[in-house]
């Protein structure tokens, strides 16, 4: 069954003078359709000059993350038939914008750095693998999951004010190494995400969860993220 | 780390220390707060302590809050670091006009 | 930007702005109570508190804490341990706990008056 949508996308156009305005384009799409497959089709026979990030289209790179009625959420992963007839596209709110539907990820990907994302074990590597118990493996599964599209930090209120707060996802991607067991840096860790804008600026919002496309629960981890600091007495420099 | 958790213990000595201060001094009738009963009762230690603990954990919770809303949405390195001693002087001055008045 | 409320950011939100009243709230009563050291100025007070504009007043502010506290005790809650998965059950429920406070409290401050 197939039936008309109208895509309002905001579109911007920094050679344009203004640059920013709301585009309609009124297209068929079947009941099995993505959001994705509206926007591709608007490149392909409609308009050519729109810009929007995409690669696997299946909710595993976690490229085409943008705000759908005003909902941070992958396209890919949004089926047309569960939205309204009208539907405005935007792209991730608080990043910069470089062209129409794609943002500057840069200040997002910092963020991920200076948790230390990798595995930090100075002792001697075993014969072969570091082994883990399937009971120590599942403490980190679901943080595993996170495919940093970017939609949990850009739907937290806190980031979208202060933007030197880690956000929900370097925050997930820290819980991710401080509860692996086969991880020894603990003390860096923890240094890293309790200063003045790190775990503590949390303050469990919940939009982090309401948006991530894998369903991770973000808050809870980061809610042990702090149970974890205080129990290690940690201090970070906080005021 | 220490002055989160301050926060948390200040804001649940608060929720007690509040449900105290409402039932005496509304709902219990009008003799508990004329003047005399007041001053009779700010003569107490055990009444001074409850309100000097009282008094310094508003204060704490109260501007600790403060804090990270100017850590938040102040921009600037200036204005941030003027309004970070605001917030860290005026709960000084208040404790200090607070204390005047429980131990008299 | 328009961005989808929920109840956790609705809570978060209202937490916040109540508590930038209470704290400004706090100063003005600290600064007040501070000067009145003799029994006149004192009573002069709280006659004024009699008038029913001030009492209204005083209904929001309990109104207000009343909200401030439920949320602190959701989000304590929360840091403590509760699952994360009721959480907004413990919103809608911490709502109605507050209505049905404030009600309660409401009858006894208006007693006062009548």
């Amino acid at each position: 069954m197939s039936k008309f949508y109208t895509f309002r996308i905001k579109r911007y156009l920094p050679d344009q003078n203004p640059p920013t305005r709301w585009d309609e384009f009124r297209i068929k799409l079947n009941s099995m359709e993505r959001v994705l497959d509206g926007l591709v089709k608007i490149k392909e026979n409609i308009d050519g000059t729109l810009t929007f990030r995409k690669s696997c289209a299946h909710g595993v790179c976690g490229s085409c993350a943008m705000n759908i009625n005003g909902k941070n959420r992958l396209a890919c992963q949004t089926l047309v038939k569960d939205l309204p007839e009208i539907i405005e596209i935007e792209p991730l709110p608080s990043l910069p914008v470089i062209k129409d539907l794609v943002v500057d990820m840069t200040l997002f990907f910092e963020k991920n750095d200076k948790v230390l994302p990798y595995l930090i074990n100075d002792e001697p590597p075993p014969e072969r693998e570091r082994i883990q118990s399937p009971e120590e493996q599942h403490r980190i599964l679901e943080s595993i999951t996170c495919i940093m599209c970017g939609s949990c930090t850009t739907s937290c209120p806190v980031f979208w004010a202060d933007k030197q707060y880690l956000g929900p996802s370097a925050l997930l991607k820290s819980y991710r190494f401080l509860f692996d067991t086969r991880d020894r840096a603990t003390e860096e860790r923890l240094q890293a995400i309790t200063g003045e804008h790190g775990v503590w600026r949390c303050h469990s919002i919940f939009n982090c969860v309401e948006v991530c496309p894998k369903e991770i629960d973000i808050t809870n981890h980061i809610l042990k993220l702090k149970r974890l600091a205080v129990k290690k007495g940690f201090r970070g420099g906080e005021r | 780390m220490w002055s989160w958790l301050f926060h948390r213990i200040t804001g649940v000595i608060l929720v007690a220390g509040l449900l105290y201060h409402f039932i005496f001094m509304h709902f219990m009738g009008h003799d508990n707060y004329s003047y005399e009963a007041v001053a009779q009762r700010l003569k107490e230690p055990s009444w001074q302590f409850f309100n000097i603990i009282f008094l310094l954990s508003a204060l704490y919770h109260g501007f600790y809050g403060l804090n990270g809303l100017v850590s938040e949405y102040i921009k600037g390195n200036y204005w941030k670091r003027f309004m970070k001693y605001v917030v860290f002087i005026i709960p000084i001055v208040l404790a200090f006009f607070g204390m005047k008045i429980v131990i008299f | 930007m328009r961005y989808r409320w929920h109840i956790g950011s609705l809570a978060w939100l209202v937490h916040r702005i109540t508590g930038v009243l209470l704290a400004l709230y706090l100063i003005a009563h600290i600064f007040v109570l501070s000067h009145l050291k003799d029994p006149s100025s004192y009573n002069q007070i709280m006659n004024m508190m009699k008038n029913p504009v001030i009492k209204i007043g005083e209904l929001m502010l309990f109104a207000v804490v009343l909200i401030h506290v439920f949320a602190g005790i959701r989000i304590t809650m929360l840091e403590i341990g509760f699952s994360t998965k009721y959480h907004k059950q413990m919103a809608y429920f911490s709502a109605f706990a507050v209505c049905l406070i404030w009600l309660i409290g409401a009858f006894y401050f208006l007693k006062e008056v009548f």
